[in-house]
């Protein structure tokens, strides 16, 4: 399932994939798989991204 | 057994070594500057690659060891045969990395790698090509064992283009994020 969530609060806060993925120390191709919902980061890298885009877990990765 | 041969062998992983060892100082990669690093995902996208490898080159090996059990001649060294057997494996591992964006150097050195690996499997190639129409090659019937540049040069072109797949596939995903 994508996650449109993290795609939005990126570019929310202007960021392209390459530069979040330098932020959280991660390859662009891992921020792409997540957005696509390709891959499942571990929650050290789901707290990385969320303090990189000043949002909670609840807000990016949590699903109804 | 053949002394020469091997010396000669030794010597040719030898030189590599050394020119491989030049290279990469001269990339200045020994720094850490330039060292591949790998995320969590690319991690366990290479511990897939290596398990996938492992399993090709069992499955190979019992090939290999039931044309034995069989008393089947094959008509090639054993030299030919393991290098055979490391050449797919190695395929194999290669290909399941750079499509998951997870080989050596694919992030920050890949123009120049695979300028590299396509310029030593072209080389390779060349040569395993040059044999085959001097007639070298087979030899009553035998697989010479000059063949071993032929498959190397697949290999290694093989390597080169999967990077250049891979590498352009991220410049479209790239342009599209």
């Amino acid at each position: 399932m994508k996650n449109l969530k993290l795609k939005a609060a990126r570019a929310e806060k202007d960021l392209s994939q390459d530069e979040l993925a330098g932020m959280v120390g991660v390859a662009r191709q891992t921020i792409h798989l997540i957005e696509k919902g390709d891959y499942n980061p571990s929650i050290n890298l789901c707290i990385a991204i969320c303090r990189a885009l000043d949002k909670t877990l609840d807000d990016l990765f949590w699903t109804e | 057994m053949n002394i020469a041969k091997l010396i000669g062998f030794l010597a040719g992983v030898g030189l590599a070594l050394l020119l491989c060892t030049v290279a990469i100082r001269r990339r200045g990669i020994t720094d850490g500057s330039k060292k591949t690093e790998y995320d969590e995902r690319q991690k366990i996208a290479r511990g897939e690659g290596y398990k996938y490898g492992y399993y090709t080159l069992v499955i190979y090996l019992c090939l290999i060891l039931m044309i034995d059990m069989a008393e089947l001649k094959l008509p090639c060294s054993m030299t030919v045969v393991a290098f055979t057997g490391f050449c797919i494996s190695g395929l194999v591992l290669s290909g399941y990395a750079i499509m998951h964006d997870a080989y050596w150097g694919v992030n920050n050195n890949a123009a120049f790698i695979i300028r590299v690996l396509i310029a030593l499997g072209a080389i390779n190639l060349i040569y395993g090509i040059v044999e085959i129409c001097k007639g070298n090659m087979v030899v009553n019937g035998i697989l010479q064992d000059n063949v071993i540049n032929l498959e190397a040069g697949i290999l290694i072109l093989g390597i080169g283009v999967m990077l250049l797949i891979a590498k352009n596939r991220d410049a479209h995903e790239e342009s599209e994020s």
